[in-house]
């Protein structure tokens, strides 16, 4: 079958739309204001302590989902999910704490993470340094594991808008406050 | 006082940002202390849903009551204080296009233009709503503007309403023999991270028409819900700022 394509669909378009504003009346100025978002120094504003206070993976909350997928063949009660985020001046650390009751045992889950940052527009770029993650339970650890740097940086969209900030990465979305400056 | 400006708010493209535009401006003038009212010119009736107004008659009866030259009450059809200084002519009949047939709203739409000039008197501004489409009715709100103000996405599809829309203020301004103009273009939803965002900035700073960017924003999906405007939700927010500018520049004090 042939496609027919039409590659400058935009660009015809808008030469179109320049004709059009030649024989429109226009009010005011030409000039082209960009969002207060594009200009704001967001760079300075990330730094601090940051804590989630909504974390989601589509429709399910991030708790459920890991206690669905990591925690799956126990019966968990009184989870609590806990996870902030220290911007530093190039390094932030994560620190992530959930913890459950499952037949009578306390159980916890532990990471840390040193996660190199850099923000580009609306982008936020990290790339794993060095951490841990750790398994307790009734306080004793059960399963320890370093984790090693990553290869690859992920990128994540990130929003600051009066005091929130919301990273989305995918169906993953974190809403945080800030709790403190550096 | 000085007579009201009026604009109307239009893009046959839907979801680009109209009636949340119409909240933010005219709740902005309101609360710079300017009376305003709102004419919801969009059968959806999202905008008097929003503020939570009911008349005795609406919108949609309006027009019929125009074409057949009966005097209008206007206490019976304006809402007033949704806010302060704010008023609004609702609608809340869905089916206001296909109830009304396309005659009575061309025969209507000269008429009100002279009942739109009645209201100049009585406020600073008069904004309208209007819905995605290019029927009669979008038209005599066109029509009876000083200025239309165009909302639109970065996206082709809602550009492509922005080239009908110019068409239709060219055509109106033609017919009516008034100088009708554009009064700006408004990115609603901007996004940065979006690399094609890039390219449409790059082409629309080459127009020479007021461009503004107003942020994707939490704090708008969330007013909206709450039925609050931005001014009330998130004074501070990147949205508010961007809108404070449209109204910093593109509506001046009336003297």
């Amino acid at each position: 079958m042939k496609i027919h394509e039409n590659k400058n669909t935009l660009e015809n378009l808008t030469s179109s739309i320049a004709r059009s504003l030649e024989n429109t009346s226009i009010a005011g100025t030409a000039d082209y204001e960009y969002s207060a978002t594009y200009t704001a120094p967001k760079r300075k504003e990330l730094l601090g302590k940051w804590k989630i206070t909504k974390h989601t993976i589509g429709d399910q909350s991030f708790l459920d989902t890991f206690l669905a997928t990591t925690w799956k063949a126990l019966k968990t009660e009184h989870a609590e999910y806990h996870c902030e985020y220290e911007f530093l001046e190039h390094e932030c650390i994560k620190r992530m704490y959930i913890s459950a009751f499952s037949d009578g045992r306390h159980l916890e889950y532990r990471l840390t993470m040193v996660l190199l940052w850099t923000l580009k527009g609306d982008v936020l770029s990290v790339e794993p340094l060095i951490g841990y993650q750790c398994s307790l339970s009734d306080g004793t650890p059960v399963a320890i594991r370093e984790l090693s740097p990553g290869r690859d940086s992920i990128k994540t969209a990130l929003h600051l808008d009066q005091g929130s900030l919301i990273l989305i990465d995918g169906d993953d979305r974190k809403e945080m406050e800030k709790y403190g400056n550096v | 006082m000085s007579s009201a400006r009026v604009f109307s708010v239009a893009n046959q493209k839907g979801g680009v940002g109209k009636t949340s535009s119409v909240i933010q401006l005219a709740s902005g003038l309101a609360r710079r202390g300017e009376t305003v009212l709102m004419i919801d010119g969009d059968p959806q009736g999202n905008l008097s849903l929003f503020f939570g107004a009911s008349t005795p008659k609406d919108f949609s009866q309006l027009l019929p009551a125009l074409a057949r030259g009966e005097a209008v009450q206007l206490k019976e059809y304006i809402h007033r204080r949704v806010r302060r200084n704010l008023d609004i002519l609702p609608v809340n009949n869905k089916n206001l296009k296909n109830e009304i047939p396309d005659t009575i709203i061309h025969e209507a739409g000269k008429i009100f233009v002279t009942f739109i000039n009645s209201m100049k008197e009585k406020y600073q501004w008069i904004i309208m709503d209007s819905s995605p489409s290019n029927s009669p009715l979008e038209r005599i709100l066109v029509q009876s503007s000083d200025a239309v103000i165009i909302p639109l996405e970065f996206q082709l599809f809602s550009v492509s309403g922005l080239e009908s829309i110019l068409e239709e203020v060219n055509m109106c301004s033609t017919r009516t023999g008034r100088d009708i103009q554009v009064h700006s273009l408004i990115f609603t939803k901007a996004e940065n991270r979006l690399n094609r965002v890039k390219t449409y900035r790059d082409v629309f700073s080459s127009f020479k028409i007021p461009v503004y960017e107003i942020c994707k924003s939490e704090y708008i999906a969330r007013s909206l819900e709450k039925s609050r405007t931005i001014w009330e939700c998130g004074p501070a927010s990147y949205a508010a700022r961007d809108y404070q500018r449209i109204l910093d520049k593109g509506f001046p004090v009336p003297v």
